[in-house]
């Protein structure tokens, strides 16, 4: 009887006292002063310029010059106003009252700094270099104004600015830039509290006292913690034990008293064909064949099922419903029509088929297996070739006809065609050009209104029919959240909250 | 003993050596490059040659190896490619959370297990099956669906814990346990059955000797001779069982880091892999292995405290 005590107590002594320990210490959740929130894991240095931080790590320290609203206007931050004075120069105002945590004051040379950086630290976030290669200098007009002279027309630097291109760093700590490997120097809502902080894990920052925006431009918590999660069960599981506020979260997910919100649909996910000039694999040289490819697709049933509902039916163009000059009839550009997809290929020369052999990541294999089993259905014999360690060698190494890809489409027309059918796109390692694409640009660009919708329609309706890509819709992120801890403004025309969206309840 | 530890350290440098050698030579057999990961599609191969000279990527693997190894024994484990802290730095806030749960885990083998090998041995019969069979069970369950189950029940529909994360022992030595006790038990329990058994089998094979009989002539209760005598005699077999038990669970953590997105050892280099941060890897790897062997070296002179006779053999 001893025995069996002293073993029961034994047994249990390990858990009984660990969780009278940590009873209402550990799994309270939060309350309204402190807001804590998942968000995936991206670089792990605090220099935003060196890595692509995650978003809202980044957001917590360090401004950027302009804001998104959650319908896609690009509003003031940093800079208070801009013009293009012509189609290569932009001029922004400044803010005067913007002082960095090191006491540094924000200013045009600041912004001179801070672009001459980005451009050329090695590594370099690559999220930013996209709006960045189109800035050639910077010149420091006055102290509250800054001229950026652009290599070519970018009308959406203002929105790159709000995004991973526009943080601002303290020139001084600009000037030894490995102590920004563990430290952030910026001039944020938050201040990160080194000793609550480990790094590529959990950050905690605390309310910057001398922020310059007032409680009713920027409510911010007392305590922000952002946990990064590779695993979605791990971060469902914390939301669920209301370990954490906010989360993203799959088709499906429901969390007791929690609210779900949809962003806007602008993942461009599915196949992109790098060989359009038929180099490497002669089929998918002919645009019949890309066509068919399009046309042996049940796009509304990949939605359905890979993406579980949550997105718009696409195209295989750039080109979602918020983008200027959208039309519906675009989405039916290429119905699932299996018949006039083998009537291509036999037009094409290919009545039997081909094989193509696709550079595939992993993670995406649903959507890859989905799309292969459609064209084997037409004859298309379509082999994946998994590479989730060197993705990106092989994808720079121009070897491929095809890859998986998964790219995010702004709703800014000009930047999503430049950045996904232009020459300079970074998933385009063959080098492809197409002179209409180019002239309907350089069109679109400098015209205005109504002409200005209908050559961007006109252009999205091309990028369908030259079929670059094999994309059966545009995918949604969907976040959840506690609505008694944090107010989210649901995101619209984005594809989620940003930081300055997760506000406490109840105001500061 | 001296002699017994000396021996055992001597052995542990050419061991090292080999996983060093071998570490660095997996590793350059990983496909893709530091330089084209840090550079993102759209790179030009001008952009990452540079790169890798930056890095000093481009440089023969001898060199690079030779560098390494010479760094290693000035202590120093280099820098990471992504971060740019140190590999120490890196490695010294991941390595208590590991240690953390494994030393835990195997804690918790240690005493679950001894004291249901005990109980089965003592007790016999039913209860012996009994204990048997639920120990056979533990082992057969995978940790990773453990660790869900547990998440589930404790975390989320009896919230007595916290479904993920760490706090250091040094800020709230409550809030560490709490945070590990769940990780501890997914990591643990499979190495409770293999305890279990060890125990029961030394401890019928003790109850039987004639030094038992003995102590109980003299009036000993049975309980102060199984656990001061029969325990103690019982106890070699199982500090080893309970050694692979350790190794086991550091393997383990691995996938327990995950589930309770802990920042451990395993996370930082899964991580690491992911973006082809070599060093980093190099130094989790061998700093992995400078754990089994230390744990080994333990179980050694454990194994020689508790049986003299291995001390002279």
């Amino acid at each position: 009887m001893v025995l069996r005590r002293t073993a029961l107590s034994l047994i249990g002594s390990t858990v009984l006292v660990a969780a009278t320990g940590c009873a209402g210490s550990g799994t309270g959740g939060s309350g309204q002063k402190t807001f804590t929130m998942s968000a995936f894991p991206t670089g792990n240095s605090m220099d935003p310029w060196k890595t692509q931080l995650s978003q809202y790590v980044a957001a917590a320290t360090y401004d950027t010059l302009t804001h998104v609203n959650a319908d896609g206007t690009v509003v003031p931050w940093l800079a208070t106003s801009w013009d293009y004075s012509d189609a290569t120069t932009l001029v922004m105002e400044l803010r005067t009252d913007v002082v960095f945590t090191d006491g540094a004051s924000f200013d045009a040379e600041a912004v001179k700094a801070n672009i001459e950086y980005a451009k050329s630290v090695t590594p370099s976030n690559v999220a930013a270099q996209p709006y960045l290669a189109y800035i050639q200098s910077v010149d420091v007009v006055s102290k509250s104004k800054v001229r950026f002279n652009l290599t070519s027309s970018q009308p959406d630097l203002p929105y790159g600015f709000s995004q991973q291109a526009g943080w601002m760093v303290s020139p001084t700590a600009l000037k030894n830039p490995s102590a920004l490997a563990d430290t952030a120097v910026g001039s944020g809502p938050y201040v990160l509290d080194k000793s609550a902080t480990t790094q590529n894990k959990t950050y905690t920052f605390t309310r910057n006292k001398n922020y310059w925006a007032t409680a009713a431009q920027w409510p911010r918590f007392e305590k922000l913690v952002v946990q990064l999660m590779t695993d979605l069960t791990a971060s469902d599981n914390a939301a669920r034990s209301g370990q954490i506020d906010y989360t993203t979260v799959t088709a499906g997910t429901e969390i007791t008293g929690w609210k779900i919100s949809e962003g806007a649909a602008c993942a461009f996910h599915g196949f992109t064909i790098f060989d359009v000039e038929g180099t490497i694999n002669k089929p998918l040289g002919d645009v019949r064949v890309r066509q068919a490819m399009n046309y042996a697709i049940d796009r509304e049933a990949i939605l359905k099922s890979v993406l579980g509902g949550h997105g718009d039916v696409n195209a295989s163009t750039p080109f979602g419903r918020d983008s200027t000059g959208y039309t519906r009839s675009i989405d039916s550009y290429y119905s699932y029509d299996v018949a006039k997809a083998k009537r291509l290929l036999r037009q094409a020369g290919y009545p039997n088929g081909f094989s193509v052999k696709v550079l595939n990541n992993p993670q995406w294999d649903q959507m890859a297996q989905a799309l292969a089993g459609y064209l084997r259905k037409v004859g298309i014999d379509v082999e994946l070739s998994n590479h989730g360690d060197d993705l990106v060698q092989q994808t720079n190494s121009g070897k491929w006809a095809m890859s998986t890809s998964l790219q995010a489409v702004t709703g800014l027309p000009y930047s999503d065609f430049t950045f996904l059918m232009t020459k300079s796109s970074s998933m385009n390692p063959l080098g492809n050009s197409n002179a209409k694409v180019n002239a309907l640009l350089a069109e679109a660009v400098s015209a205005e209104g109504a002409e200005q919708k209908r050559l961007y329609a006109e252009l999205a309706e091309y990028a369908a029919e030259q079929a670059w890509y094999v994309i059966p819709a545009l995918s949604s992120q969907l976040h959840a959240y506690n609505p008694d801890v944090v107010k989210v403004v649901e995101p619209e025309r984005v594809g989620g909250p940003m930081l300055y969206h997760l506000t406490p309840v109840g105001g500061e | 003993m001296l002699r017994l530890c000396l021996r055992r350290l001597a052995s542990v440098v050419p061991i090292m050596a080999i996983v060093a050698t071998l570490t660095f030579l997996l590793i350059q057999l990983v496909p893709g490059d530091p330089a084209s990961f840090l550079l993102g599609t759209g790179a030009t191969p001008e952009q990452v040659a540079d790169l890798q000279a930056t890095l000093g990527l481009d440089r023969p693997a001898l060199v690079q190896y030779g560098d390494w190894l010479g760094g290693l024994f000035r202590g120093d484990l280099g820098v990471s490619l992504v971060s740019t802290q140190t590999v120490a730095e890196s490695l010294s806030s991941a390595l208590p959370v590991t240690v953390s749960v494994a030393v835990l885990s195997t804690v918790f083998t240690v005493l679950v297990g001894v004291t249901l090998g005990t109980v089965a041995a003592v007790r016999g019969g039913v209860v012996d099956r009994a204990v048997m069979w639920t120990a056979s069970i533990g082992m057969a369950i995978p940790s990773f669906w453990l660790a869900g189950m547990l998440v589930f029940a404790f975390a989320i529909r009896l919230p007595v814990l916290p479904a993920t994360g760490y706090v250091d022992f040094a800020a709230s030595p409550g809030e560490w346990l709490s945070h590990l006790v769940l990780p501890m038990i997914a990591v643990g329990l499979a190495g409770v059955g293999p305890v279990a058994f060890q125990t029961r089998a030394g401890v019928i094979d003790q109850l039987s000797r004639d030094y038992v009989r003995t102590l109980a002539a003299n009036g000993l209760s049975r309980r102060r001779i199984v656990c001061r005598h029969v325990l103690r005699n019982a106890s070699g077999p199982v500090v080893t069982v309970a050694s692979l038990g350790f190794v086991f669970a550091l393997g383990g953590v691995m996938v327990i880091e995950a589930i309770f997105n802990l920042p451990g050892v395993g996370t930082l280099m899964l991580s690491s892999i992911r973006q082809h941060d070599l060093p980093v890897v190099q130094g989790a790897v061998l700093a992995f292995s400078l754990i089994i062997v230390a744990v080994n070296l333990l179980t050694d002179v454990v194994a020689a405290t508790l049986n003299p006779r291995i001390r002279f053999s």
